[in-house]
């Protein structure tokens, strides 16, 4: 083997272990960009505002300490969604949880976060009949299966493309939609129950 | 497909679900429908706007609820202040390796001299040993004293009661015969 080819064989060895730079070597600049929203998915999603803060931390904390692995096949975004989603099922499936779940007072009630919709510049009768909605639809949302509510908030709130949320969740595509018309399914059930009614 | 009857409930969802910029020959059909249909393009308007509501709501909501905390935790705060470009971490790299080759440096040959100069002085007993026997003479003299005097003496000191059984008793007892 010639030196030439050698060294060539020597560098290419040797590339892997030079320090891959990663976005989330600036981490400052990653939370001050996407706090808000892992914030607001964690919320919605335990509707623990305290449990929300502590699991953002935790995501934040973790896309640091394995930012070594981070190889930008996906967005930044997408990533620390994978992980704020991971710490929500493992929160959510101990038992404990699902104790505190049912006595505790810190989950917020549809009708309290459907009091901060707000209202410019609207008559009073629209504003009682846009917070119902809201509030139906978070009553909606809590008749959905685990996987269901992460996929239509993901879609809803968050705003993912379809193909974002296959990647986040780990869901084929195909069952990702099915999961969105079962929930679009619920959703309009409970919608047109609100209409009959109001009538 | 002729769309002759309402959208149904799966059409309505691909609708919901489809990017404005989304194209292809069905939702353009949809689309279509929606225009000619006055109470499809109701019901997904009424069920858009419930959708948007649902988000300003919670957009709102988390807003509020972010605002009023504080929320930077002891643990991730040192990864925060800590946190340097890759680039300038493998740049000082071998600044630090060039310190810690100079230390070494300096550092060996103190320890050398210290070594040799303890053979130097002929004290082959470890520090410890000797620490021991300076500390020890009056002790150690107080108890030969002891065991000079023990052995000089030809009655162990334990015994030197018995030695004579009358001593003591001498006085008391009446040794001049008897006159009967």
């Amino acid at each position: 083997m010639s030196t030439k080819a050698l060294a060539t064989n020597l560098l290419s060895d040797a590339a892997p272990i030079a320090a891959v730079i990663t976005p989330f070597d600036d981490l400052a600049s990653v939370v001050s960009a996407h706090r808000p929203r892992i914030f607001r998915f964690l919320l919605a999603s335990l509707r623990d505002a305290d449990l929300a803060e502590t699991l953002t931390q935790e995501t934040f904390l973790r896309a640091w300490t394995s930012r070594s692995t981070f190889r930008g096949d996906c967005s930044v975004v997408t990533w620390l969604t994978r992980i704020a989603l991971n710490l929500v099922r493992d929160h959510t499936r101990t038992h404990r949880f699902q104790f505190w779940r049912r006595v505790s007072a810190q989950a917020v009630d549809p009708a309290e976060i459907a009091a901060f919709l707000p209202h410019p510049d609207s008559p009073a009768e629209s504003r009682v009949i846009a917070t119902e909605q809201v509030a139906l639809l978070w009553k909606a949302v809590d008749t959905l299966s685990p996987r269901q509510r992460t996929i239509f908030l993901l879609r809803f709130i968050e705003e993912m493309e379809l193909s974002e949320i296959s990647s986040v969740t780990g869901i084929p595509l195909s069952t990702v939609k099915s999961h969105l018309y079962r929930a679009l399914t619920n959703i309009r059930a409970r919608h047109a129950e609100l209409t009959r009614t109001a009538l | 497909m002729r769309l002759r009857t309402h959208l149904t409930h799966k059409q309505l969802s691909e609708l919901l679900l489809a990017e404005p910029e989304e194209t292809s020959p069905r939702l353009a059909e949809l689309r279509q429908h929606l225009r000619a249909c006055p109470v499809c393009a109701a019901e997904i308007a009424t069920l858009q706007q419930s959708l948007s509501r649902f988000r300003s709501a919670t957009i709102a909501w988390a807003g509020h609820a972010s605002a009023s905390r504080s929320w930077l935790s002891p643990g991730l705060a040192p990864a925060l202040s800590s946190v340097e470009p890759a680039a300038s971490r493998s740049r000082f790299r071998p600044i630090l390796w060039a310190a810690a080759a100079v230390l070494l440096a300096t550092a060996i040959p103190f320890a050398l001299h210290g070594h040799r100069s303890g053979y130097k002085s002929g004290a082959p007993q470890p520090a410890a040993e000797v620490h021991i026997q300076q500390s020890s003479p009056v002790t150690d003299e107080a108890l030969l004293e002891e065991i000079d005097q023990t052995l000089s003496s030809s009655i162990p000191t334990p015994m030197q009661p018995l030695a004579d059984p009358t001593a003591g008793h001498s006085s008391q007892i009446d040794s001049t015969p008897r006159k009967n």
